[in-house]
């Protein structure tokens, strides 16, 4: 029944602990990611997040626990269907572009042939082109970047695991790595991502995973994750308002206000309902020109539950 | 096994094709060619027209004629300055006034009782020990006995019978008979024995570099995410060796290419003795044998060193002790080739990281024998896996480390615990 099960699976961690040391830095956890989703992997510096991400790829070992990766315990085969860009992340200097990706994709299963047609097309997709014989040193840290996305993805990988993708990246590449994650999720990958990045993350998962002090403390669908902090009261009303806005001082509604650019987000104090805003609105004899009760968003969602 | 072939490929294709591989390739052989066949050039002028010799005789000139007729010095090199030609007296200090002048090189001196048994004297400037004692020294007492022999009333024949310089060749013992040539099997021995060093020095001095690339490149992460250490570390070791024995096979084919031309060419005068050599085909695959099992011990000490460190600099530093390791066998290369068969030889030359230098030297020689090729083989062997062991054991723990350097006391946990 189990293998059942462990079929729909892409990653199944079942009490998965390590320590290094006296420290903790995964603490029994169990986590599933269903096939065909884009995952994000959510949580604080030094959550355990990286730590996670490198036991699912068997690049440590866990001190006890259980592994699956695409329905079974990793194996060679399993490994050639993964792809993994880690947030340390490098390419040899001195190997010219195109023989760099051959090497990469050789690794994971791909006869060299093969490898340098899907290489060549990734290329010239992404305006590399005429760098395909070019030494990676003679690139810009754009076009590195970008070679590296095409080496997680030549080997058309069953899952795909990106530990801080967005980091470093400028708005283009931004842009370029989330386009070809939503395609590789269309074609039938499953991707787990680790980010810091709560738009990314919000813009891309379907599901959410937070680990905080080696321990999970968040999982779900992101549209259930909301819907239960919103009845958890989590709940941002956007406020845009003419005369003074001192009624927001009181304590006793409100728990924090943010300015934005052209209206107000406020975190209303647990138990306290929109209404009472709206009233003490009217009898603070202010216009209101916008008054919207919106769903939290994944990063207020994120920085409630870290600071817990 | 797929993914070590593409480890393998990797590093010995980045390395067959870079520039440092053609030019070392064909700049080696060259250079030590060159640093042989210059000494041999340079002696082979030394008796030429470069020294030009002065003779005194004061015994009645018989001697110093004859002298000057014989060869090497038949060619007019020398002349003779008769003590009893009219007018002015050459003298020894006379004789000194001209090699001060550079008129000539240096001078013989008969004494009157030579042919009594008085002591020749050779006065010279800057002339190598070699010339006196190989070729002048022959000379003179070629001189001195014609002409006694000449005094005897012997014909010319019986005179050159008497007088011929005769050969002396060394042959050492062995069971099946007597292996000749030890002279030139000293050279061929401390050649050999060096070479070995250099080359198995070179390529595993390679694998500190490529154990630390991953790190330094900080691609570790991605090759894990699609190899196992061990195979990562496998791969690399047997494309540097691919890249070493290339190079190897390439310098032995020019060698060869160039040995018919070693008697025509003059400038290529040193391949003349190297094709004199004793070096048969067992000891070229002693030597590729040896090679090998060399270059995987040391190369496996060096990547153990290169992964503990974050780049090559730090590499760099870490290496000396391996580096000590590997130089101690040349240090005492001396005492094995002065007695190959003694006990402290022997020994030595079975100390597996000793062996590649100190054993090829001894079967060079003669001292080995052949029942201790597979012993001191299988040694290399046990070596070999005991390196490889406690290397993968710090490889596959080292690799995910970066910034500190790890202590002693937590490497020997890592070998202990894995």
């Amino acid at each position: 029944m189990a293998g059942a099960m462990s079929g729909n699976l892409a990653i199944r961690l079942q009490k998965i602990h390590k320590e290094y040391g006296t420290k903790v830095a995964v603490e029994d956890l169990d986590h599933e990611v269903p096939r065909q989703t884009i995952c994000g992997l959510l949580g604080p510096n030094g959550a355990g997040k990286t730590t996670t991400i490198r036991i699912i790829l068997d690049i440590i070992g866990a001190d006890r626990g259980r592994v699956e990766v695409l329905g079974s315990p990793l194996s060679d085969s399993t490994r050639n269907r993964v792809g993994y860009l880690p947030e340390e992340r490098g390419l040899y200097p001195k190997m010219k572009v195109l023989e760099l990706l051959v090497f990469l994709a050789d690794l994971k299963g791909i006869t060299r042939r093969l490898a340098a047609q899907r290489a060549t097309a990734w290329l010239e997709r992404l305006e590399l082109g005429a760098w395909a014989d070019k030494k990676v040193e003679e690139l810009s840290r754009g076009m590195q970047q970008k070679v590296q996305f095409i080496g997680t993805v030549l080997h058309e990988p069953d899952l795909l695991i990106l530990d801080e993708p967005f980091t470093g990246l400028d708005p283009l590449n931004v842009e370029i790595l989330r386009e070809i994650v939503t395609e590789e999720r269309s074609r039938g990958a499953t991707v787990l991502f680790s980010t810091h990045n709560m738009e990314q993350a919000e813009r891309l998962c379907e599901r959410v995973v937070m680990i905080k002090s080696a321990r999970k403390v968040l999982d779900g669908t992101l549209m259930a994750i909301k819907r239960q902090a919103w009845l958890a009261g989590q709940r941002q009303i956007l406020l845009a308002l003419e005369g003074g806005n001192g009624f927001l001082e009181d304590r006793k509604l409100i728990d924090h206000i943010e300015p934005r650019g052209t209206h107000i987000a406020v975190a209303l104090r647990e138990g306290v309902e929109p209404q009472q805003l709206l009233e003490a609105a009217v009898r603070a004899g202010v216009i209101v020109n916008r008054f919207e009760v919106s769903e939290p968003s994944l990063h207020e969602i994120f920085v409630t539950r870290a600071r817990e | 096994m797929n993914k070590i072939r593409a480890v393998i490929l990797r590093e010995y294709l980045g390395r067959v094709r870079s520039r440092w591989f053609i030019v070392s390739t064909v700049l080696a052989p060259t250079l030590v060619i060159g640093a042989m066949a210059f000494p041999i050039l340079l002696a082979s002028h030394e008796p030429g027209a470069a020294v030009v010799v002065g003779v005194l005789d004061y015994s009645g000139g018989a001697v110093a004629e004859q002298l000057v007729r014989t060869s090497p010095f038949a060619d007019g090199r020398m002349a003779y300055y008769p003590a009893q030609a009219g007018g002015r007296k050459p003298t020894i200090d006379s004789l000194r006034q001209l090699v001060l002048a550079e008129q000539i090189d240096g001078f013989v001196y008969f004494p009157a009782d030579v042919l009594e048994g008085g002591k020749v004297e050779f006065w010279g400037r800057d002339v190598g020990q070699s010339f006196v004692r190989g070729t002048l020294g022959p000379a003179v007492t070629s001189a001195v006995q014609r002409v006694q022999a000449r005094a005897l009333g012997l014909a010319p024949q019986q005179e050159e019978r008497l007088t011929r310089t005769v050969a002396l060749e060394t042959v050492r013992v062995t069971k099946d008979g007597g292996s000749r040539n030890q002279g030139e099997a000293v050279v061929t021995a401390n050649i050999l024995s060096f070479l070995i060093y250099l080359v198995v020095l070179l390529y595993s001095a390679m694998m500190l570099r490529a154990a630390v690339a991953e790190k330094s490149t900080k691609t570790v992460e991605i090759i894990l995410s699609s190899i196992r250490p061990w195979e990562l570390m496998l791969g690399k070791t047997l494309g540097v060796g691919a890249v070493g024995l290339t190079q190897i096979t390439a310098w032995l084919l020019l060698i060869l290419l160039a040995l018919p031309l070693a008697g025509s060419a003059s400038a290529l005068a040193g391949l003349e003795f190297l094709r004199n050599l004793p070096v048969g085909w067992d000891t070229l695959f002693l030597f590729i044998g040896l090679f090998l099992t060399g270059y995987f011990l040391y190369g496996g000490m060096y990547a153990s060193v290169g992964a503990l460190a974050s780049n090559e600099q730090e590499a760099q530093q870490l290496q000396f002790p391996v580096t000590l390791l590997v130089v101690i066998p040349v240090l005492i290369l001396p005492i094995v080739l002065n007695s190959p068969t003694g006990s402290a030889a022997t020994v030595l030359s079975w100390i597996p990281f000793f062996t590649p230098v100190l054993f090829l030297g001894r079967y060079v020689l003669g001292g080995a024998a052949l029942w201790e090729v597979p012993l001191v083989f299988l040694a290399q062997l046990l070596a070999i896996l005991l390196i490889a062991w406690i290397g993968g054991r710090i490889y596959r723990v080292a690799l995910l480390m970066t910034g500190k350097r790890p202590t002693l006391p937590e490497i020997v946990r890592w070998i202990k615990h894995g």
